[in-house]
């Protein structure tokens, strides 16, 4: 009972979190240099998982098959723009490094 | 111009090769809400709200630790934390739209999302097109991601560990953001999240990436004002 309560509980949280600024917009008054910024979110948000993947993968700073996957792939990504592509070379060089280390 | 019909299938089409990342990420997922004993009701109900492969593992790790329900829900809340920025920047471009639209549709913000509809967003289109792509792009991934998780927690046991499926939502992520790398404001906030995160990367609950997000658009936009 307890379990399904934490995870109603916790999506209401999350679509909270969701909702918040887009069915409010109107309401919720945003700084004005968020306009020139709203294209950097993305961007932020996506560097700041994939840093924290390849460079501290368990939680500190490391160089590891994560880190030499992503500096393999995203070369692959700024000149193909392919996923695919990106997540095969990515994917091989993580699992190959893994089983070597 | 193209309808909102055409708009709903170029966002679909749109997100077709991200969930070449997605698929192996949700089965990821799945397998390891499985391993922590999670049963598949709450599992499934948990890819249905929670909706964030993130989340989800905390939520897993939570539960499996025996916390309280309310420090699961603020556990699940803190690191869900950068829905937040996407709502405002996804809130910015349907101030017009439908209350229903307003209120339903950023069920659907995930960051592969927010990642792949941010350009056609910038670009100047009417609402219709917007919400159709919006809708397009969002709810091909939501069904993806609950078919794949579904498919981790009955099939996790099997899935080799040495297939590294953790490894394939963030490489895939790298190829969406590649096109965005176009100007040096990008690129300031693209190191500076990245330097970010790792340095604060000992914040309890994952909030590294969170605050080294927030230090990376502080530096963009510092070279956007000046």
């Amino acid at each position: 009972m307890s379990l399904w309560l934490a995870v109603a509980l916790s999506g209401l949280a999350s679509a909270a979190l969701r909702v918040v600024f887009v069915a409010g917009n109107r309401r919720i008054p945003v700084p004005q240099w968020f306009d020139g910024a709203s294209r950097l979110i993305a961007p932020a948000f996506t560097a700041a998982v994939v840093a924290g993947w390849a460079f501290a993968p368990h939680g500190h700073a490391t160089l590891g098959p994560e880190a030499a996957a992503l500096l393999v792939a995203t070369p692959v990504a700024l000149r193909t723009r392919s996923v695919p592509l990106t997540l095969a070379v990515g994917l091989a060089v993580t699992i190959a490094l893994r089983a070597l280390t | 111009m193209l309808t909102s019909h055409q708009e709903f299938r170029a966002g679909a089409r749109a997100m077709t090769p991200v969930l070449v990342g997605i698929v192996p990420t949700g089965l990821a997922v799945g397998a390891g809400l499985g391993a922590a004993g999670v049963p598949f009701g709450p599992g499934v109900l948990s890819a249905a709200t929670v909706y964030g492969a993130t989340s989800q593992l905390m939520l897993a790790d939570a539960v499996g630790r025996g916390a309280p329900v309310l420090l699961t829900v603020a556990v699940v809340a803190l690191v869900s934390a950068r829905l937040v920025f996407y709502g405002v920047g996804v809130g910015r471009k349907f101030c017009e739209a439908s209350t229903a639209f307003r209120w339903l549709a950023p069920l659907l913000i995930v960051q592969p999302l927010h990642a792949v509809i941010d350009a056609r967003l910038a670009r100047p289109a009417s609402l219709a097109e917007r919400t159709g792509y919006f809708l397009g792009g969002g709810i091909t991934l939501w069904v993806a991601w609950q078919l794949a998780h579904a498919a981790g927690m009955l099939l996790g046991s099997v899935v080799p560990p040495a297939l590294a499926l953790d490894a394939a939502l963030p490489l895939c992520l790298v190829a969406i953001a590649a096109p965005a790398l176009r100007d040096r404001a990008v690129w300031t906030t693209v190191l500076a999240a990245g330097a970010g995160a790792v340095v604060l990367c000992g914040l309890p609950y994952g909030l590294g990436a969170v605050a080294g997000a927030c230090v990376g658009i502080a530096a963009g936009a510092q070279m956007v004002t000046r």
